[in-house]
């Protein structure tokens, strides 16, 4: 039993553990980090013309410039923006995913930008 | 979905099973029995939720399964109802409190941040209150027995019939008087938990609607409703302790 309870423990340690690392190379995701930062700032500023022209096709048929500036009043809300709190870069299936934790004067913001292989933004979440 | 959302999956319908059993007096309940129906629970919950597309279907599918198991039981079905309720309200603001006061204390932490980490976050929360529930369950099984017979019963029984009512108001329902309610009156109910007076007094409504929801008031209210049961709980165990001693002086 007591076997058992160590395999467990074990098994939940490197489980856990594992969700801890990053599979992208500092060097690879640097370029990444940047342009992320970048289109953070620009949703804050409302700069969402120049947000628009990184979309993919996907994203630009799906999300026009004047729906993402709905956005707005929810940035509003969190205050004014005053910098990066961490980021990290994951990849999977050729797309790269930039986790960015935005601090606002309120609250933090969990911003998500997806990169495809053409580096054009595929998916952009706010939380 | 990954293998984080997988077993918290799993996790909630064991921690909602556990719960139930504990408050059914059951304190001494199998693990094995706990897994195979928490993990047969959170099949049926999920197949429903994909099936019907319907958020406020994963509250009335977690009931009907909680009573059909004390009634399996053979226990009576009013006191099936009560404790089907009460785990319901107790767990899902156990966990979604704990959820969101880790998840903001990860955040301002050193460590980074990662896509799968609000799931990790969450197994985490999950595994704790399962272990909670472990240490307590006698705790938990005398609390029970105690509620359905004090003078407690009625009051706490109306309360957890709202406090569910309310639940399905504020997750985001798609039947459309419930979606109503939730786009009327949803943030002011999250913000300030203000249970019954909410729906029914208009004017308080009123004078809630200059208040949005964010996150740190989402927060307070989660502590807010958690330290008004774990006050309820402390009460019914004191007035317990209190007529036991009583019954024991009289007995002398």
């Amino acid at each position: 039993m007591k076997k058992w309870n160590m395999l467990l423990s074990s098994l939940l340690l490197v489980l856990l553990l594992a969700a801890c690392s990053s599979n992208v190379e500092d060097d690879v995701a640097a370029p990444y980090i940047e342009r992320a930062n970048e289109v953070v700032q620009q949703l804050n500023e409302g700069a969402y013309d120049d947000i628009y022209a990184q979309f993919n096709d996907t994203m630009k048929e799906q999300l026009t410039a004047e729906q993402l500036a709905q956005i707005e009043p929810i940035l509003q809300q969190s205050g004014e923006f005053e910098g990066i709190d961490k980021q990290s870069v994951e990849e999977k299936d050729g797309i790269h995913l930039v986790v960015l934790i935005g601090s606002h004067r309120n609250e933090n913001r969990i911003y998500t930008i997806s990169y495809d292989a053409n580096d054009s933004i595929t998916g952009l979440f706010v939380q | 979905m990954n293998i984080y959302d997988l077993a918290s999956t799993m996790l909630i319908g064991i921690v909602h099973v556990y719960a139930f059993q504990l408050f059914l007096g059951n304190s001494n309940v199998s693990k094995r029995f706990v897994f195979t129906i928490g993990t047969l629970f959170s099949t049926v919950v999920m197949t429903v939720l994909t099936t019907t597309h319907f958020v406020e279907f994963n509250l009335l599918a977690i009931f009907t399964f909680l009573v059909l198991l004390g009634l399996i039981e053979k226990q009576p079905i009013v006191r099936v109802m009560y404790f089907a309720l009460l785990s319901i309200v107790l767990m899902t603001v156990v966990k979604n409190g704990l959820f969101q006061i880790v998840h903001y204390a990860y955040i301002e932490s050193p460590f980074s941040y990662y896509i799968s980490t609000p799931s990790l976050l969450l197994l985490c929360t999950l595994l704790f209150i399962v272990i909670m529930l472990f240490i307590l369950r006698h705790s938990l099984a005398v609390a029970g027995r105690y509620l359905t017979e004090s003078r407690l019963y009625v009051p706490t029984y109306m309360m957890l019939i709202m406090c569910n009512v309310l639940l399905a108001i504020v997750n985001y329902p798609t039947i459309q008087l419930l979606a109503k309610l939730n786009a009327q009156y949803g943030e002011q109910l999250y913000t300030f938990v203000l249970l019954i007076a909410l729906l029914c007094i208009h004017a308080a409504i009123n004078f809630t609607t200059a208040y949005v929801a964010t996150f740190y008031s989402a927060v307070a209210a989660e502590l807010i409703l958690l330290l008004l049961v774990t006050s309820l709980t402390i009460y019914t165990i004191y007035i317990w302790r209190n007529h036991n001693e009583k019954m024991e002086h009289v007995i002398k």
